[in-house]
């Protein structure tokens, strides 16, 4: 996919970032399709989560460039990224914690118009109907999946074009990572966004994804459509940094 | 003294033993010898926190050496001042001391010794056989037994008696006392409380705050229940103002018994701006040391201070100062007192200050240095009244001045009423 | 009954004082994580302006506005001008502390040397006094508790319920998400160090009437009591803040009525210790965790 035929969806053109001058992502490209699924996967320490976080402002963007929507986004303050329909979800510190479930989606909506705050609230809430019923309790005390899902209705809130998910299972348990992986984020992108999905637990994202990125070592060692993926000695080789 | 007698006696000082058979053999010996010169000491701290101590003693000394002079001098000697720099801490006082004693062949007296250096240096003097007459404000020299230490102004805790002393002359009957818990207010405070109750005044609230707090409240409130007829009080400006601008607003505010605190620019300020000045002026009674400026000896140590340009830059500062004051008297003291003792030898002559200063039926009562040495040449018995006014001293050697109650009228402050030393001594219990 | 009753009454005034700045100091500490100890400095210096105000001719309540608005631009000033500069060299907390007081005493003594090392009062009237059995307030202590009263529920709603208040408490807890929804972090922060400096204003204004004289220092020399009931409450938190300040002045009044005047504070400070042993986040706690200080 090139940057031409890209339309609404994230483009990452040769992008480097790192952390006080210390380059950890290499010459990252990639891209992701309106309504598809990218995931990003690879061991410990290879530079994934980095990579998302120099788009957000909380690791350092040491080069290239990153489109969205046929526009240049890079090196934009964080806090304007959402006008442009990039939302996120933080591996930790994903929620306000000291807000209300309630208080954290109208966070979400800050930027909204504020006569339609309520009326979206209500519809993230049918979106996510395990979190209706605790609307006044405070974020910090949820338990881990219920804290994921209104970490990603708060992203939601102004209905971005794209979603960058940060490790969105890490912690949860088997069936909060049933129902994060296999539920909420396909119907997602079956609404048209566009999600970028960096994951530890490989078989489960991929079996979700559209695309299949591998990094090992700050570079993208190999890309794939995911139901290419089959050959998992090759996937196994390529995770141990074999060529 | 002669050169001669100074190392016989210093020899007999260092080794601590035979003092006064030592220097009463010296007197006919000065009377043969060559007229030198002699010293008194300005021992006091010159440089370090309290270097102001140094000029303030310096600015007595120098206004009595000028009157003595004038007059021939003391057995026929000119007399110096010479600073002698204690720093204001025992570690170093103690050796300038001893230096000094050592190696000064015509010293005759001590003009200093302040609280910070007295309790160390005053033995030192004792076992020299030099007189001294300090300033300090210790009451640990209440009883004090050293013959050779005098005090003329009294100990810091007269302050506390004063004020209590003051109340009873007022005709209060009913007394409080407010004292903030800072060291200074702290000074005067048990003496105060211990001297209202010893003269039988009632004390219906006695309040030590702690100060600085943003809200007095309910002590204020307490002392409002009380009922005081008057408020006997110190405590800082900040303290002062917020607790006396509470009470005001519970109660009234009664007949006021200061310190000399209250008559500071800030303390006024700050009171002035919390109760208004009106009440303030109204209410305040200011208890102050008393230094009356219309006796005749206080008029000659002034006009002798102003001539001491020289030796004492800005004179004019020092003309109110109540150290400088005493210390010029000391000077004076000393010098009668060798001219009553003929001699100048300090083992002789420091028998004789109570003889120069004692009240007695059929003494001449003198000011100034030439009209006392006159009086003793035609064989009289003199009382020496000084610059500070009377100077009793009691066994301990202590004498102690008189105070005033001080008004603020029309921008001045006017003495009201005197409390004497007597009057103090009651309320202290002595 | 009467002495205690009249001892609460008396705390509650001086808890109201002491809450004004305490909710400042929170406020803006909550939300930036610089622990700000020029924050006494501007109780001054805006106290200063009430003054030359006052006795320009100014009603004190008028004078209390002005120094409400003074005290807004000079907490900006400061940040802007010399916090932010230290913060972008990614200046550490302890570090950021040590500007602050230097900071709080070049302003201090600037102001000794320019006024002078003596007392001010404002003038003012203390007005009626109203009367119920021991306890006697006058019209200005009861104005000074009004509008403490009114701005601690403003400060409260605003945080509650406004648009901006909830992204003020979102920036407080987690700056990087709240960059995430959108929200300009550097004006938010701004809008804190204003309302902090609005706040020290009327909190210093209030202090020094109720104190009844005042020195270029007085502002940072209280600061250490608001500063308690801040931690007292839950460092963060205005509520929490309002409750310290309750506990501080009630206690204080109380242990003086009862106790010993001259150990008042001791007493205060004790109960401080004691409940901070028992819940170190103080008693409404919003800061879970250390954090960097937002940018």
């Amino acid at each position: 996919m090139s940057v031409s035929d890209a339309g609404e969806a994230p483009v990452f053109d040769s992008v480097s970032a790192g952390y006080g001058g210390h380059e950890v992502v290499h010459d990252v490209s990639l891209a992701v399709g309106q309504g598809q699924i990218a995931c990003i996967v690879g061991p410990n320490g290879a530079g994934k989560s980095t990579l998302l976080r120099a788009i957000t402002g909380d690791a350092q963007f040491l080069g290239g460039r990153v489109w969205l929507g046929g526009e240049e986004i890079s090196r934009i303050p964080s806090n304007r990224l959402i006008k442009r329909g990039l939302a996120w979800v933080p591996q930790v510190d994903d929620v306000f914690t000291t807000l209300t479930v309630r208080e954290n989606l109208e966070l979400g909506g800050f930027l909204l118009p504020r006569k339609g705050v309520a009326a979206r609230v209500d519809e993230l809430l049918d979106t996510f109907p395990l979190l209706a019923g605790m609307t006044s309790r405070v974020a910090g005390r949820l338990s881990g999946g219920e804290r994921k899902l209104l970490a990603i209705a708060r992203a939601l809130m102004p209905a971005p074009s794209a979603l960058l998910l940060d490790e969105p299972t890490a912690g949860l348990s088997p069936e909060m990572t049933g129902l994060v992986l296999q539920n909420q984020i396909p119907r997602l992108s079956a609404s048209g966004v566009a999600i970028l999905l960096v994951e530890q637990r490989a078989l489960e994202a991929i079996a979700v994804s559209s695309r299949v990125h591998v990094m090992v070592s700050g570079v993208i060692r190999a890309s794939r459509e995911a139901h290419e993926v089959t050959d998992w000695d090759e996937l196994a080789r390529v995770f141990l940094g074999e060529q | 003294m002669t050169g001669k007698w100074k190392s016989f006696g210093i020899a007999v000082a260092v080794v601590g033993a035979l003092g006064i058979a030592a220097c009463g053999s010296s007197s006919s010996s000065s009377s043969s010898g060559p007229k030198g010169n002699l010293e008194f000491a300005v021992f006091h701290a010159f440089s370090g926190p309290n270097a102001a101590y140094g000029p303030e003693a310096a600015a007595g000394c120098y206004p009595a050496i000028v009157e003595i002079n004038a007059a021939g001098g003391i057995l026929g000697h000119k007399v110096h001042c010479t600073p002698v720099d204690s720093k204001g801490e025992p570690a170093d006082a103690v050796p300038a001391a001893n230096r000094m004693i050592a190696s000064s062949s015509s010293l005759v007296g001590v003009i200093g010794g302040g609280s910070n250096e007295a309790t160390a240096v005053v033995p030192l003097f004792q076992q020299a056989h030099i007189p001294i007459f300090s300033t300090t404000g210790q009451s640990s020299f209440d009883h004090n037994t050293a013959s050779y230490f005098w005090r003329i102004l009294s100990p810091d805790s007269a302050q506390g008696s004063a004020m209590a002393a003051a109340a009873k002359k007022l005709g209060i009957t009913r007394a409080a006392t407010m004292f903030g818990n800072d060291i200074a207010a702290q000074g005067s405070a048990p003496s105060a409380i211990a001297g209202v109750k010893r003269l039988g005044l009632a004390l219906p609230a006695s309040q030590t705050l702690a100060v600085g707090q943003s809200s007095y409240r309910s002590e204020a409130t307490a002392m409002s229940n009380a009922k005081p007829q008057a408020i006997i009080t110190e405590a800082d400006p900040q303290t002062s103002a917020t607790y006396f601008s509470e009470l005001s607003q519970v109660g009234q505010v009664p007949k006021l018994i200061t310190d000399p605190v209250s008559q500071e620019p800030n303390w006024r300020k700050a009171m002035g701006g919390a109760i208004g000045t009106t009440l303030l002026n109204k209410q305040d009674y200011a208890v102050v040391a008393y230094s009356p400026a219309t006796l005749p000896a206080y008029k000659v140590f002034t006009s002798e201070l102003m001539a001491s340009a020289k030796h004492v830059p800005n004179p004019s500062q020092w003309n109110a100062d109540l150290y400088s004051v005493a210390d010029y008297d000391s000077a004076i003291i000393m010098a009668l007192a060798m001219d009553a003792a003929h001699s100048d030898a300090p083992g002789v002559y420091n028998r004789y200050v109570t003889k120069v200063t004692a009240p007695s039926s059929g003494a001449t009562i003198v000011h100034t240095y030439a009209a006392g040495k006159a009086a003793l040449a035609h064989g009289k018995h003199i009382q020496y009244v000084g610059a500070v006014g009377p100077v009793h001293f009691n066994q301990w050697h202590n004498a102690g001045n008189a105070f005033a109650i001080e008004r603020y009228v029309n921008g001045n402050w006017k003495v009201y009423s005197l409390i004497t030393a007597a009057e103090i001594n009651a309320a202290a219990g002595f | 009954m009467a002495v205690f009753i009249s001892a609460v009454g008396f705390g509650v005034v001086t808890a109201a004082i002491l809450a004004i700045s305490a909710v400042g100091f929170t406020l803006q500490f909550s939300v930036t994580n610089v622990f700000n100890l020029a924050f006494g400095s501007v109780m001054t210096l805006s106290g200063f302006v009430a003054y030359w105000l006052n006795h320009a001719g100014l009603n004190i309540w008028v004078a209390m506005a002005a120094a409400a608005v003074s005290g807004g631009l000079i907490s900006l000033a400061i940040n802007e001008a010399i916090y932010t500069p230290f913060i972008r060299h990614g200046l550490n907390l302890f570090g950021m502390v040590i500007v602050t007081i230097s900071v709080a005493v070049i302003f201090d003594h600037g102001l000794q040397a320019a006024v002078g090392p003596t007392f001010f009062s404002y003038t003012a009237p203390a007005g009626k006094a109203f009367r119920f059995a021991d306890f006697v307030l006058t019209r200005q202590e009861l104005i000074i508790v009004g509008i403490a009263v009114l701005l601690t529920i403003l400060v409260q709603v605003a945080l509650q319920y406004t648009r901006v208040g909830k992204a003020m408490r979102g920036l407080a807890i987690n700056a990087s998400l709240a960059r995430a929804c959108g929200v300009p972090t550097r004006g938010v922060i701004a809008l804190a160090w204003f309302v902090s400096g609005v706040l020290a204003g009327v909190g210093g204004v209030a202090l020094f009437l109720d104190i009844s004289t005042f020195t270029a220092t007085t502002g940072s020399e209280f600061l250490i009591v608001i500063i308690a009931a801040a931690v007292l409450g839950g460092i963060g938190s205005p509520r929490g803040a309002v409750l310290g300040a309750l506990v501080v002045g009630i206690v204080t009044e109380v242990g003086a009525a009862y106790w010993n005047a001259e150990l008042k504070d001791v007493l205060a400070f004790g109960v401080l210790i004691a409940v901070l042993l028992v819940r170190p986040q103080g008693l409404f706690s919003r800061l879970a965790t250390e954090r960097a200080i937002a940018r």
